[in-house]
């Protein structure tokens, strides 16, 4: 099977029903996804399927087809997107083990609502759950990054 | 040497034993944070006289407490390079699911691991204290092992088969009225103890605590895999 994994192309042989996280994690090494539920309720497995934020742990790789996956590894080169800019400034993480995939879905967010609300931001990542509940700077961090964005 | 055998009255006894003191504190690879100490200039903490006199920095002097300070760990949380107790890999790593008993106690009294065995990547179906175990070569072949060994698995619940949360509340109810231990004497205890009562699924752990281990001569074990790994602590072993 092919994937397009952060822009590169790859041949996985796996079971086609294989979720497309264990393809990441435990066939390509890309670990910075994280397996939290496994049932798609807490979000720390988000990636982006050409930019949607998808629950990777409930995505069978054959449903991937030729879309390009982008995991946190690959949202840039250099941890230079707004979003992790915004969250690096504003010290958003505590543990960190949510955040892939809570940062996968506000880059997510902003490139379909560039100038998002607070309503927006709850909204998009309330399925993104986090044991240290930083949610207030979470939220004004979403807000940093839609202005790093377009200043 | 355990961290109670430590004297931390002592300023120069923490600059000597830093490095030690550091392994000790965040609670990982005791022996190397002794090897550490031993070559120490001024040897291991323990040679140090025991403080007479305790010299406090003062507080016009303090740098760091009482002002807020940056985090360090955000550039390599943000961009997925962090490593997680999860996200350790080696060569000939396994994964391990165990199905586990239903309930406190319970034992396997016999199961059948064919179809777990035909499972692509399922390397070996093992019985452990907890409940049976399936190894394999990726999370998901065992976690596709373990949803077919697990209907196959025959338990002897033992006592623990008749427990529920009302037979728990009516056993709390009646250890309740016991004496215990007096650790002093406040108020009407007894009345106050009369209503008490935890929800069983209040005291259960919501995720489960994994963890990852190396074995052989360059054997290692990192717990709880949703904590942040210390990089020095892995280049140690």
């Amino acid at each position: 099977m092919e994937l397009t994994v952060n822009g590169k192309a790859y041949e996985v042989d796996v079971p086609d029903a294989m979720p497309l996280l264990w393809v990441l994690r435990d066939v390509l090494g890309l670990t910075g996804t994280k397996f939290g539920c496994g049932v798609a309720q807490c979000g720390a497995c988000t990636v982006h399927l050409d930019g949607q934020a998808v629950r990777s742990c409930i995505t069978p790789v054959r449903a991937v087809g030729t879309r390009a996956v982008t995991t946190i590894e690959g949202l840039s080169a250099d941890g230079s997107h707004p979003v992790q800019r915004a969250w690096t400034e504003l010290d958003v993480v505590q543990c960190g083990f949510c955040q892939p995939g809570r940062i996968m879905a506000a880059a997510a967010l902003l490139r379909e609502k560039p100038r998002p609300t607070d309503a927006d931001i709850d909204a998009a990542l309330e399925g993104n759950l986090c044991r240290c509940g930083p949610y207030q700077r979470i939220r004004a961090a979403a807000h940093r990054a839609a202005e790093m964005r377009e200043p | 040497m355990p961290p109670e055998s430590l004297d931390l009255g002592r300023r120069d006894f923490l600059t000597t034993g830093a490095a030690a003191v550091a392994g000790l504190i965040v609670g990982f690879h005791i022996p190397a944070a002794e090897a550490f100490a031993r070559q120490a200039p001024g040897g291991p903490p323990r040679a140090l006289p025991t403080p007479v006199e305790v010299q406090l920095k003062d507080r016009s002097a303090w740098s760091r407490i009482g002002k807020p300070a940056k985090r360090l760990d955000s550039p390599e949380k943000v961009t997925g390079r962090a490593l997680f107790g999860q996200d350790v890999r080696f060569d000939g790593l396994k994964v391990a699911l165990v199905e586990r008993a239903p309930v406190f106690g319970a034992k396997v009294v016999s199961f059948d691991d064919a179809a777990a065995r035909k499972v692509a990547g399922v390397r070996a179906v093992v019985q452990v204290p907890s409940g049976v175990a399936v190894v394999a070569d990726h999370f998901y072949a065992a976690r596709e092992g373990r949803r077919a060994l697990a209907p196959t698995i025959k338990w002897d619940l033992g006592a623990g088969g008749a427990l529920d949360t009302g037979a728990l509340r009516a056993q709390y109810r009646e250890m309740a009225q016991r004496p215990g231990a007096k650790a002093g004497a406040k108020g009407d205890a007894a009345a106050e103890k009369a209503g008490w009562g935890t929800p069983v699924a209040a005291g259960r752990a919501r995720a489960a605590w994994p963890c990852t281990r190396r074995s052989g001569a360059s054997w290692r074990r990192w717990p709880r895999c949703r904590l942040p790994v210390r990089r020095f602590a892995c280049t140690a072993s």
